[in-house]
């Protein structure tokens, strides 16, 4: 499943759904967000590209890590704190590959994906920059 | 993998650089900000050539006055959004690709996402902030820059490898005075291609990229010649990165 | 001692370009440009500020180098120099 949506997912039914023939492990990314003086995150995206390039993202792991399943679903929208943001599930044959499929797709997310954090504190909202960014947070 | 409708339309280019190289066209997604003057020919040429992924941003719509150049855009766009009108026409050069027209003014907090997985930045934009942001997010991400600019019957172009390269704030430190520039649409027609063949030819590996040269354009005299450019050791958007070798277009 | 000046874009269709000229030897660099530039108000007024100085985005060039704008002043021309003064453009 490759979604980008509201609500939050039942993370134990995808973990089910994914075994499948050949399944030796799953590793499951849960992103939550975190109480760091914020009250609530709003998310958004520019859903259309986001999605192709979450299942590009999704493809391009199974084809690298040869995984077996992949689940990817992004929360959008206002989220308060301890909520999930961010599920990737991912099922292979042997543990190296399902660990290093799961970071590879997180990575590539945080890289390149449209979707934007909005930290929501006492005083206003910041944008966060990425990863890479130079941009410094700056109150809205 | 080719399907024999792209077989027949890649004949005559995969004569120049195979299979292979047009199967790196095909994987490439290359983002290209602004579909105006420069982003017209730009996107034209890489949507015929098949790159495989284009992300084109714009905020504007389509007015009178953009169609002395702005050639993907007609009559009847006007008063559209231009990513609609752009999104409209290259995925009707080439239905095989994927087109992602994203209507948003690039910014500081959008950049590095919008860009996002994109391996090169076409620097089509009509303004030097949005391209020094574009120089700061080519430099962070490791990808080339590929740099277009005109005024009037004048253009210049050149192809910036962060690390390798000189960036476009040693080359342009500061930006020339915001005017409402002349242009006739041949001049963006001309350095657009330019930089279209830059892409081209950074993907699949061939000829001599415009890397420390400023290729200048002089449309009057029908003259292009070059400046050599260099790094500047001080610069604040580049300074510190150590050279990176990177041979174009070799893929992983 | 004989110098060549090299306009481009905006600045060559104001003042020309490919100018040959004889200068006195220990000619300063900004004063030859002046001295060329001032045959066209609208073209010095495009490469020098009110005082006197080079805008701040004009490129500079002797024989290929690039001057900054800062060394300019110390900049001296000597007999053969080919010199480029350069305006970035901007449109797209």
């Amino acid at each position: 499943m490759i979604a980008i949506q509201t609500d939050d997912v039942d993370i134990g039914a995808l973990i089910a759904a994914a075994k499948r023939q050949g399944t030796g492990a799953i590793v499951v990314f849960d992103g939550v967000v975190r109480d760091d003086e914020i009250t609530e995150m709003e998310l958004e995206a520019y859903v259309d590209v986001a999605i192709q390039e979450l299942k590009n993202i999704a493809k391009d792991a199974t084809e690298q890590f040869r995984l077996l399943h992949v689940d990817i679903i992004h929360r959008i929208g206002r989220l308060t704190v301890g909520e999930n943001i961010l599920i990737i599930v991912v099922s292979a044959g042997h543990r190296p590959e399902a660990y290093a499929g799961s970071r590879y797709i997180l990575e590539e997310i945080k890289k390149g994906v449209p979707i934007w954090k909005k930290e929501l504190t006492k005083d206003g909202g910041r944008w966060v920059p990425g990863e890479h960014s130079h941009g410094k947070p700056k109150t809205v | 993998m080719f399907s024999e409708r792209e077989f027949e339309r890649y004949q005559r280019q995969m004569m120049l650089f195979g299979e292979e190289g047009q199967e790196r066209l095909k994987k490439a997604h290359i983002f290209i900000a602004g579909a105006g003057g420069l982003g017209s020919p730009v996107s034209i040429y890489l949507a015929v050539a098949g790159i495989g992924t284009i992300t084109i941003v714009d905020m504007d719509v389509v007015d009178g006055t953009n169609l002395n150049r702005q050639i993907l855009h007609y009559p009847r766009d006007i008063g559209r959004k231009k990513t609609a009108s752009a999104e409209e026409k290259l995925r009707e050069l080439n239905p095989d690709i994927t087109i992602n027209a994203i209507d948003m003014k690039i910014d500081d907090n959008n950049a590095v996402k919008l860009i996002g997985r994109a391996e090169g930045i076409v620097d089509a934009m009509d303004n030097y902030p949005t391209r020094y942001l574009l120089n700061d997010v080519a430099i962070a991400k490791k990808i080339p820059l590929f740099h277009g600019g005109i005024r009037g019957f004048y253009g210049q172009a050149t192809t910036i490898l962060p690390g390798t390269t000189p960036c476009l704030k040693c080359i342009f430190p500061k930006p020339p005075p915001k005017e409402v520039f002349p242009v006739v649409g041949v001049t963006p027609g001309i350095i657009g291609t330019i930089q279209a063949n830059e892409v081209i030819k950074y993907l699949i590996g061939s000829g001599e990229l415009l890397m420390g040269r400023l290729f200048i354009w002089d449309g009057l005299q029908a003259h292009g010649e070059e400046i050599c450019v260099e790094r500047n050791p001080a610069c604040k958007a580049c300074g510190d990165m150590t050279t990176i070798t990177t041979t174009p277009g070799k893929k992983k | 001692m004989t110098v060549k000046i090299r306009f481009f874009a905006r600045f060559r269709e104001l003042l020309g370009t490919d100018i040959v000229t004889d200068v006195a030897p220990g000619t300063m660099f900004t004063s030859l440009i002046i001295s060329v530039a001032k045959k066209n108000p609208e073209g010095c007024a495009a490469i020098f500020d009110e005082t006197g100085a080079f805008h701040e985005f004009v490129i500079l060039m002797k024989n290929g180098k690039r001057i900054e704008i800062a060394d300019v002043a110390e900049t001296a021309v000597v007999d053969g120099d080919e010199i480029a003064v350069f305006p970035p453009v901007a449109g797209g």
